[in-house]
């Protein structure tokens, strides 16, 4: 009998014939349906620090994508994220959070604007469902464009230099959270200063033919300046220095709750500045306006984790401090100096880049104020042990080049009045 | 004269055995009388053709109890489940959906026929499975019962009625959907494609005389998010060694606790003296005497047939001749010499280590029940199919399987009576297979033996009057506190010292064991043994 | 006390109108049409309108037996006999359930929402008390039925069975064996009684009287596009003319989904109410017939049940569900002098092909096949056919349902049409249903537009 009968395979990108050739050390792991790498060779520490100081390059293929087009998209999209969509101009991208109607977080993301009546919505779960649902009455039409596009993610401090030998645009004009069509290795691409490390970097979509191509072209003008493929456990460090929370880990999608105390609005979340809330009906505005009345009862602060302290628990323990190289995200609770648990660290990392020992948390408040004196658990050995930790700002890491951009101010009005679908 | 037994148990089947297995790890002396050579009643294996063991009625495995089998240590009796892996739907254009619990998978095969459909399952799915943590309970006690004034059962009420209000306003009124609508209606609310609400949908009938568009058929879709194998929450499974492997299992557990256990032993009748229950006698004229004679046989012929219309009070009589049996199912397995591909989906896939529907749209189902409506079988039937072998090896000889098609509708009541099933047995195994040859053209070549059960066979030779699989139709007024009549919910009947332990008690049927297990709690309780 | 607008000028719309001008407001009545009555034009049967509410409108009108229904089978006709001893027994037994039905019917269903006080729930619950222990179980067994099998159980046989669900069923989307038709069939013989002297005509004057005399301003030709929402709050309708009329109140006596959808808008919607809207099931399954009959037929009987027995109505249902023209549709004829109107079991409103012209031929053909078989058809003529798919564009009748709405168990008391628009109100502050789609269901009762301006 044929073994293989029995096999349903994963899927993958159309990068998989490089991404698979160059992934030495066979660990992958599923993202949406899609095989992804989660690091290249045995240890993902040179990705981090490839994205800190030269550049990596990400298969982000498995992020969801919608493109919403008809006059009312702007519209409609104001209702369905928490950001007032229909106030951003073309060719800019915003990051926003979404939810349900009780208020509860159900995804994060991104919508870009690429023409007047035509955005590009990003998200980690699938939403074309709750689109439809919710877009009775508004004149809009969507595309999901998950398997259509295939996406790269070119992140570090030497992502624009690579680009800009490649890019028919100017990237030297290209600001933070901008998106453009454009030419990239010969290829029609959407290029976005976008990513989820925190650093200078930038997100280009094409069609699935052109894959190859983009993949090829970009590496080999990356060639001189470092850049190597990353994987998912990189920018999983990366994201964590930069402060950014991760539905499902940091935060749970309201539809995947059973009960309601699992689930999170934006203000516990961490993300309540994405929510512009005195606007048109959106979805869930009612429950956090009440919440604002009331005050939110968590909030998402950033831990730094006492590194001396942790150097003496390992010491009295006999074993030297050993820190596993990638992120932790597993639910480690957090105390009170009087050892009241008062949240959990939903996310946790050495960080390379700052030395610093940190972690994501969901904290009671009044808890979440920079400076307040927590304990946090940790296990060197096979006891429980609690650790001090203070609550530190957020993002941990953020260098100028993220958003500085050579052009200058001037650029700006130039760059986001020009069309983004330029006549090609 | 002393009694031989503490109880006497009619029917060998799993509620039966369950019963007894408790009653005798209680300590009682407990007798199991079945008239089959074999034990299990319609949850028996059987190896009718040689060395193919079929899955003779009942084929599938989920709502059997986990604290039974772990009362009853039933894995220590042989008990091993196999979690069935998927729900695979061909239609007869050439396309097909498979439902896995991979949800990117799924999801993109829903997204085959409809994107908003695939983002909308997973949501369904979540709804139902809180809709099942507040049913579930309801499944493990005895029926509430609305009209009582004790304390206690008020008490019961208003936790039932707390529980309830505390589902908050969105699932109560999900609650209420999916109790009075069809199931049709109830999945249009959430999808819009009929090839995926056929499918779905089609759980709603299993076993009942009703259609997927009749109101009332939606609350058997939560079953299916009830399921438990293991106590783990998974819906369905299939027995190592077949249906049968539960029922033995529960039988080495009841010996194991000292009952005893006769095959070929048939009741004739259940003797009954000044409205006491004091025996039985059986079909060879033996007599035996018990403290209380419990029945795991449906409720009509418990009292109709074994008991007899005169000891019985007449409004009981007149309840028990309104009670709905009306079977609708029959069952055909089969041998084969090789795997029959799907013409679909060839090999043997995910999608045949899972249970295959029959159904590629609503209409398709409707006209099967019209069929039946009007006293014949379904030309065109809804089946529902599983192949044993290819996750138990043991079922077949190496390289051949046994196809195991439950199928529905092949009502009892047919225009020319039922005792002309046997006249008509064979026409309806033809229009069985010749409807799956629409989907697997090679079938037909590959069938070594084929067993064709009609609903008037499963009366014949079960004990399941008119053919009903779950002892009395699975509606809304023969459930809960109106199981099997209003009244008498509790297990007692209007007989002294007879009790009620089958499918025709609360919770109802399928291979749960409940009624077995609730019986015995109960006759423990008040002492009656 | 303030304005009021009423749209629709229908039964419920007038009664909605009056009620709200007792009450000391200043009411205008919006009718798009150039005549009154609506859905009157198409039902011809007042035995259901409840005596309550033609008290509490303060009609003149008298109320009359209703006329000897004749049952028209294939093998004979016959005036049904309610004293017949099993038929007896039955209305005997739908009889201890008619005070509860009614009082359920004259008043306000009970809100079942979260925020609903638990007294209030009780309360509901005293009339269910009051039948008894034995009642209530009796009527939660009933209740789920099948129409045939209840009736099964009085040992009625099934062609008189036939003649006395096919009326039941008008407002359902069901068959004879479908679950929960008894609980249908035995609200329409709870609520039927009197009729009307001069039928659906002598109401509907009665009741412009009525409305005339309260002061109602009655705008006919005056069409309602939109339903002006400012800041959550409905504060008016403009009219097709370009005419904003303001208001305190506005009260919608037509289609929900016309009322949410198209006059309010999706956008102006709180979340979730859209899904509401959209799921309330409305199927039409009945055409209406109208036809001249050169002299009297079935003996001049007023009104006669075209039906032969539960099988023949299961089918004639059947024919509704699968989107086929009906083989042998079941009729109820009001037969008025030599006029005849029908109104047509089994003719679906989505039509697999649509109501092609060659789909109205079939189906008038049809009918008077099946009138021949049972009357001399060649006397008809004038015949003329109102679809389900005319019936929704003559009379706002959302999927050609007669009654916005059909009879379910979720789709009753508390839950009509959907809890979220329990209680007559629209979810919009301002805005109130007083519909057909509205409690009380089971026939048409005029109680929904009363009720609905009482909620005010």
């Amino acid at each position: 009998m044929d073994v293989a009968q029995y096999v349903t395979p994963m899927r993958t990108t159309p990068f998989h014939p490089r991404t698979s050739q160059l992934c030495t050390s066979f660990a992958w792991k599923e993202w949406a349906g899609y095989a992804a790498v989660c690091h290249y060779t045995p240890h993902s520490e040179a990705e981090v620090f490839a994205i800190r100081s030269t550049a990596g390059l990400l298969d982000v293929t498995p992020l969801y994508k919608y493109d919403v087009r008809g006059p009312d998209a702007g519209e409609f999209l104001s209702r369905i994220w928490t950001r007032d969509i229909s106030a951003i101009g073309v060719g800019r991208v915003v990051y926003s959070a979404m939810c349900d109607e009780n208020g509860w977080m159900l995804d994060d993301g991104t919508v870009a604007r690429l023409g007047p009546d035509h955005y590009r919505c990003t998200s980690s779960e699938p939403w074309l469902g709750w689109f439809i649902r919710h877009s009775r009455g508004f004149d809009v039409e969507f595309e999901e464009t998950t398997e259509k596009l295939c996406g790269l993610s070119l992140q570090g401090p030497r992502a624009r230099a690579i680009l800009k030998g490649i890019t028919e645009f100017d990237m030297d004009r290209m600001r933070f959270f901008r998106v453009r069509k454009t030419v990239v290795c010969g290829v029609p691409a959407w290029v976005s200063r976008t990513g989820y490390t925190g650093d200078l970097g930038y997100e280009i979509f094409c069609d699935n033919e052109h894959a190859l191509a983009l993949y090829d072209g970009i590496m080999a003008a990356g060639a001189p300046h470092g850049l190597i493929p990353m994987g998912l456990d990189a920018l999983d460090v990366a994201r964590i220095e930069a402060g950014f929370v991760l539905q499902g880990i940091d935060y749970v999608c309201a539809h995947q709750c059973i009960i309601d105390e699992l689930k999170s609005t934006p203000d516990d979340a961490g993300l309540g500045w994405t929510v512009d809330l005195d606007r048109a009906p959106f979805i869930g505005q009612a429950a956090i306006q009440a919440e604002r009345k009331r005050g939110s009862t968590w909030d998402l602060v950033g831990l730094e984790i006492d590194w001396e302290a942790l150097e003496g628990l390992y010491q009295e323990s006999g074993v030297p401090p050993h820190l596993a190289p990638e992120a932790c995200r597993a639910s480690v609770p957090v105390y009170d100096e009087e050892g009241n648990q008062v949240g959990q660290a939903t996310s946790t990392t050495w960080s390379p880049t700052t030395k610093r020992y940190l972690a994501l948390a969901q904290v009671r408040r009044p808890h979440h104020l920079i400076g307040t004196e927590l304990r946090i658990e940790h296990t060197p050995k096979f006891e429980r042990q609690t650790l001090p930790v203070t609550v530190v700002q957020r993002p941990f890491f953020d260098p100028e080049r993220k958003r500085s951009t050579p052009g200058g101010a001037k650029l700006d009005s130039a760059a986001t009045a020009a069309p983004v679908e330029a006549p090609s | 004269m002393s009694q031989q037994y503490d109880a006497i148990i009619v029917g060998g089947g799993h509620n039966g055995l369950v019963c007894a297995a408790y009653l005798a790890k209680a300590g009682r002396k407990v007798l199991v009388l079945e008239k089959r050579h074999v034990l299990g009643g319609a949850a028996c294996s059987e190896e009718i053709y040689p060395g193919f063991t079929y899955s003779v009625c009942s084929y599938v495995v989920s709502l059997l109890r986990p604290q039974i089998i772990r009362d009853l240590k039933l894995a220590r009796f042989g008990l091993h489940v196999l979690p069935l892996e998927s729900t695979f739907s061909p239609y007869p254009d050439g396309r097909s959906l498979l439902r896995t619990a991979n949800p990117a998978e799924t999801r993109r095969e829903i997204a085959a026929f409809s994107a908003k459909d695939a983002d909308v399952y997973p949501l369904f799915g979540k709804a139902m499975g809180q809709l099942a943590r507040f049913a579930k309970p309801i499944i493990d006690e005895k029926a509430p019962d609305p009209g009582s004034l004790w304390p206690k059962e008020l008490t019961r009420l208003l936790k039932l009625g707390k529980r309830f209000r505390d589902l908050g306003d969105d699932l109560g009124l999900l609650q209420y959907k999916l109790t009075t609508m069809s199931a049709v209606d109830f999945l249009s609310e959430w999808f819009e494609t009929d090839e995926l609400i056929a499918p779905m949908a089609c759980s709603g009938i299993i076993g009942t005389m009703l259609g997927v568009k009749s109101p009332g058929t939606a609350y058997v879709l939560l079953h299916h998010y009830m399921g438990e194998i293991d106590g783990a929450s998974r819906s369905w499974g299939f027995a190592r060694g077949g249906t049968g492997a539960i029922s033995m299992a529960i039988a080495r557990s009841a010996q194991h606790f000292g009952a005893e256990i006769r095959t070929n032993a048939g009741v004739q009748q259940i003797t009954v003296r000044g409205g006491e229950a004091k025996g039985v006698v059986l079909e060879d004229g033996t007599e035996l005497s018990a403290k209380i004679v419990i029945s795991g046989a449906e409720p009509r012929l418990t009292f109709l047939g074994l008991v007899g219309e005169k000891e019985l009070p007449s409004e009981f009589v007149t309840q028990l001749k309104r009670y709905k049996l009306r079977g609708s199912s029959g069952k055909v397995n089969l041998a084969l010499d090789r795997f029959p591909d799907f013409s679909s989906r060839p090999g043997i896939g995910m999608h045949m280590r899972g249970d295959i529907s029959i159904a590629p749209n609503t209409d398709y189902l409707e006209r099967a029940y019209d069929d039946a409506k009007y006293g014949d079988f379904s030309k065109k039937p809804f089946m529902n199919i599983v192949f044993p072998s290819v996750l138990d090896p043991d079922m077949a000889p190496e390289g051949k399987h046994v196809m195991s098609i439950f199928v529905q509708y092949a009502p009892y009541h047919i225009k020319e009576g039922p005792s002309h099933w046997p006249e008509k047995r064979e026409a309806f195994g033809d229009a069985v297979i010749d409807t799956l040859s629409d989907y697997c053209p090679t079938l037909k070549d590959s069938i070594l033996h084929r067993q064709v059960l009609t609903p008037w066979d499963l009366e014949q030779e079960f004990g399941l009057t008119e053919g009903n699989i779950f002892h009395g139709e699975l509606s809304l007024e023969q459930l809960l506190f109106q199981r099997p009549v209003s009244g008498w919910a509790h297990y007692k009947t209007p007989i002294h010292k007879l009790w009620l332990c089958g499918s025709g008690a609360h919770p109802g049927g399928g291979v749960m064991g409940a009624p077995g297990q609730l019986a015995a709690q109960e006759i423990l309780k008040g002492g009656a043994c | 006390m303030g304005k009021a607008l009423v749209i629709g000028g229908g039964p419920n719309g007038l009664a909605a109108a009056i009620t709200l001008a007792a009450k000391g407001r200043s009411v205008t009545l919006l009718e798009g049409k150039c005549t009154l009555g609506g859905r009157c034009a198409v039902l011809d049967d007042t035995a259901t309108v409840q005596p309550w509410a033609v008290e509490a409108l303060g009609l003149d009108l008298e109320w009359v037996d209703a006329a000897p229904l004749v049952h028209a089978t294939s093998t004979g006709n016959h005036t049904i006999d309610h004293d017949e001893p099993a038929m007896a027994a039955w209305l005997c037994e739908v009889a201890t359930f008619t005070p509860l039905i009614r009082e359920l019917s004259a008043s306000a269903p009970p809100n079942i929402r979260l925020g609903a006080a638990w007294t209030q729930l009780l309360g509901s619950a005293l009339p269910m008390a009051k039948l008894g222990r034995a009642k209530g179980f009796e009527l939660a067994r009933i209740g789920p039925l099948c129409a045939e099998d209840w009736l099964d159980e009085s040992g009625i046989d099934r062609s008189t069975q036939a003649a006395l669900i096919a009326p039941a069923l008008l407002g359902t989307w069901m068959g004879p064996r479908s679950p929960t038709s008894a609980l249908a069939v035995l609200f329409h013989h709870a609520l039927s009684g009197q009729e009307i002297e001069g039928g659906m005509e002598g109401l509907l004057n009665a009741l412009v009287r009525r409305a005339n005399g309260a002061g109602v301003d009655i705008r006919t030709e005056a069409r309602v596009v939109r339903i002006i929402v400012e800041e959550g709050r409905a504060v008016g309708v403009t009219l097709d003319d370009g005419a904003e009329l303001r208001a305190d109140v506005v009260l919608s006596t037509i289609g929900l989904k016309n009322t949410m959808f198209s006059l309010v808008g999706h956008r102006a919607l709180p979340f979730g109410l859209d899904m509401a809207v959209e799921n309330i099931r409305s199927r039409g399954v009945v055409a209406q017939w109208r036809a001249t009959a050169a002299s009297p037929l079935f003996g001049g009987a007023e009104r006669v049940v075209v039906v032969d027995d539960t099988t023949a109505l299961e089918r004639a249902f059947d024919d509704a569900k699968h989107r086929r023209l009906p083989s042998r549709p079941a009729m109820l004829i009001r037969q008025r002098g030599e006029t005849l109107n029908a109104l047509v079991f089994g003719a679906a409103h989505d039509l697999d092909g649509g109501w092609s012209d060659e789909a109205r031929i079939s189906l008038q053909k049809t009918i008077l096949d099946t009138l021949g078989e049972r009357a001399d058809a060649s006397l008809i003529s004038n015949a003329e056919l109102i679809t389900p798919v005319d019936l929704e564009s003559t009379y706002g009748l959302e999927g050609g349902h007669l009654f916005h709405g059909e009879f379910a168990l979720d789709q009753f008391l508390s839950f009509r049409p959907h809890p979220m628009l329990s209680g007559y109100k629209s979810g919009i502050d301002g805005l109130w249903l007083g519909g057909a789609g509205m409690h009380p269901a089971g026939g048409f009762t005029l109680g929904q537009g009363i009720l609905a301006a009482g909620q005010v």
